[in-house]
């Protein structure tokens, strides 16, 4: 199944289940949505559930929290991440906040989904990563999924979710296909949201990452498995909560953890992972954890320069390297 | 290499075509392929059309096009007029028109003469406003000195804007909710199609009655009277007017009720600094309670004494609330990190019983007035 069929069929679910539940954003209804994620929707749910709206972030984004407040369960799509930026105090003041300004008195359901990060030659301001600044507001939940099983558990459990979710897709993924079980094909097939999940064991290093990266993780774990290192990767799959429960388990194996994300170095999600090994398992690090993430620019349009500027496997693998 | 040879017939011909359209026979025209050479021109040999119109009727054409029988640029979202003339509209050398504002009591408190005044206030809900308008009054001089005295913490005042906030409220239920938006909106109305209105802040009567129209509009009542949910039953003294059109369907309404800010954005603000002191006194001179008052005393509704119970009556509430909201007891620390989420996940639950723990074993660092739990 592909992540993008996963998405679908997670949100054709929770429509059919809850009739509260509804999707709004730019070109979701006619259109089948700008990437297809939200395709046939609005013909066998309607104008009511799938809702088109005009080229206003602000504008929707206020609407759908509006209407979490009042009582429904918005799926509010961004085109990408990059444009929720001209909502981001909806997000962060209005969704966020309210249920503790409010003394828990006012819920705010809602799901906000789109793609994150670096697609292909989408240059400077359509490249961003948002995982890291998400992540550190409390009130919100952020999650990443990587595979179709990720896409389904994640999202419908997302929009079951009392708190707002911020939902980090990747348009890399979507075209990607995935095995599932029958478990995960299931329609209450839901995943724990602050769970990470460890996709293949190891004892040598322990990987850290989530998304796109994690596929670049298992990637360099094969590759190094031939030189004889065994890597423990783990897909942190919720960015906010951290499992760093599982972190510090797998820590305990390895003794060595690199982590890999696309954003940006300073303040990224790897920084928050090292902060939390040090302070709650120092003792078992034999190394400092590294960290490998995207270059400290703006996305670059030129392809070789963007190649250059993200993580490529052939970089995990020398990271891993260097202190296995 | 085919292309060097064309430059080079290209070149070559020059000379040859000015000489073949300086003649009128039609025979001169390079053409027919049989006939063509390295010369030819086109290279390809195609043939050169004749029109079958005359010069003159294809001018006519022309003309007709482009722009004596169109009046109109006819666009997916409706047609707009042409305008042959290059005209600025709107800026400081042809200004639009002034949208004009709605009063119906004048500064001195007196009726305007044929005012529309489709809602007229009784006694009963004018003195409900007025009662209102005077504790907002009291309230903002209380809890002004009480910051000032350090009993609060911040606080922002209504003064001279007491007319519009409660002419406002008079003519909404308590369930309706109203957006803020911000200066200058009811010149957007026509731009987007939305109806707007400009109203005098300062005029309650004025605000109430706007507002009470502009609910009735966007709920899609009609204009015209539609609630009667907050006035007493009395009759209507313009009943009827404006009161038998159909519907329309409901749809937002803009608002601009003008008033001016005599007090200081807030507590923290020493509006001195931008504006002079003159200026402010000049608009509490035109207090909208002070205008609302003398309407009231003019209709035999409101006198001397009267307003002196009222204040003191409005004084002793609103400084009862202020001590009894002083009296409650300050929240506990493990109140600090409830209702971030529906659920406490187990990473907040943990900082909780961290930050409990320490206070416990540090009760000197601690507030007095915070409980820990």
């Amino acid at each position: 199944m592909t992540v993008r069929d996963a998405l679908n069929s997670a949100l054709d679910e929770e429509l059919a289940r809850d009739d509260k539940v509804y999707v709004l954003g730019e070109e979701v209804g006619e259109y089948q949505g700008a990437y297809k994620i939200t395709r046939g929707l609005l013909q066998k749910f309607g104008p009511d559930r799938v809702k088109d709206t005009p080229i206003t972030e602000a504008g929707f984004t206020g609407i759908a929290v509006g209407s979490a407040f009042a009582g429904l369960r918005p799926v509010c799509e961004f085109m990408t991440w990059n444009f929720a930026m001209q909502a981001i105090d909806q997000i962060i003041n209005s969704a966020a906040k309210t249920l503790y300004m409010s003394a828990g008195q006012i819920n705010c359901p809602i799901v906000f989904r789109g793609p994150n990060g670096a697609a292909a030659g989408v240059a400077a301001q359509h490249s961003q990563c948002f995982a890291s600044w998400y992540s550190s507001v409390p009130g919100l939940k952020v999650l990443a999924p990587y595979d179709a099983e990720d896409a389904r558990g994640l999202l419908k459990a997302a929009i079951r979710d009392p708190d707002p979710v911020v939902f980090l897709e990747n348009e890399i993924l979507y075209g990607q296909a995935f095995p599932v079980t029958p478990q995960v094909l299931d329609k209450d097939f839901t995943l724990p949201i602050g769970k990470a999940k460890v996709m293949r064991e190891g004892k040598h290093v322990t990987l850290v990452s989530f998304s796109k990266m994690v596929g670049y993780c298992l990637k360099a774990a094969d590759t190094l498995a031939k030189e004889g290192i065994d890597v423990e990767v783990i897909n942190l799959r919720s960015i906010k909560p951290l499992d760093k429960d599982t972190l510090i388990a797998s820590l305990k194996k390895t003794h060595k953890m690199v982590t890999v994300e696309e954003g940006w170095p300073q303040c990224g999600v790897g920084s928050e992972v090292s902060a939390l090994m040090m302070e709650h398992a120092f003792d078992e690090l034999d190394a400092p954890v590294l960290r490998v993430t995207g270059a400290e620019v703006p996305m670059p349009y030129a392809a070789n320069l963007e190649a250059a500027a993200l993580p490529q496997i052939d970089d995990i693998v020398k990271a891993v390297k260097s202190i296995a | 290499m085919l292309s060097r040879a064309l430059v080079q017939q290209g070149t070559a011909l020059l000379p040859r075509l000015a000489g073949a359209l300086a003649s009128t026979s039609a025979g001169t025209f390079p053409g027919h392929p049989a006939s063509a050479s390295a010369t030819a021109f086109p290279p390809n040999g195609t043939r050169f059309v004749h029109s079958t119109r005359t010069e003159a009727e294809a001018e006519a054409e022309a003309a007709a096009r482009s722009g004596a029988g169109e009046a109109h640029l006819e666009l997916p979202a409706g047609r707009v007029p042409y305008t042959s003339q290059l005209r600025f509209v709107g800026g400081p050398d042809s200004p639009a028109p002034t949208i004009p504002v709605y009063r119906t009591i004048d500064s001195s408190g007196r009726d305007v003469p044929d005012a529309h005044v489709p809602h007229p206030l009784s006694q009963d809900l004018a003195l409900r406003i007025y009662t209102a308008m005077a504790r907002l009054q009291t309230m903002d001089t209380l809890f002004y000195e009480a910051q000032r005295q350090g009993r609060f913490s911040f606080y922002l005042t209504c003064q001279g804007e007491e007319a519009t906030n409660i002419g406002s409220a008079a003519a909404l239920s308590d369930k309706d909710m109203v957006g803020d938006w911000g200066d200058g909106i009811a010149g957007r109305g026509p731009s987007y199609g939305i109806p707007a209105i400009r109203v005098d802040g300062g005029d309650v009567q004025a605000v109430y009655n706007a507002v009470r129209e502009a609910r009735a509009r966007a709920l899609g009542l009609g204009p015209g009277p539609g609630l009667g949910a907050t006035s007493a039953p009395a009759a209507d003294g313009n009943g009827g007017e404006g009161g038998a059109s159909p519907p329309v369907a409901p749809g937002p309404v803009l608002l601009e009720c003008m008033s001016y800010r005599c007090g200081h954005h807030s507590t923290s603000d020493d509006s001195t600094r931008y504006r002079t002191a003159e200026e402010m006194q000049s608009w509490r001179s035109r207090d909208p309670v002070a205008r609302f008052r003398s309407w009231l005393a003019r209709r035999g509704w409101w006198d001397e004494g009267r307003e002196a119970e009222l204040r003191r009556e409005v004084r002793q509430q609103v400084l009862a609330a202020l001590d009894s909201a002083a009296r409650q007891p300050k929240p506990p620390l493990s109140d600090m990190f409830s209702d971030v989420y529906a659920a406490m996940p187990p990473h907040l639950a943990e900082q909780r019983e961290a930050t409990l723990a320490f206070a416990r074993r540090h009760p000197a660092l601690c507030p007095p007035d915070m409980p820990i739990r």
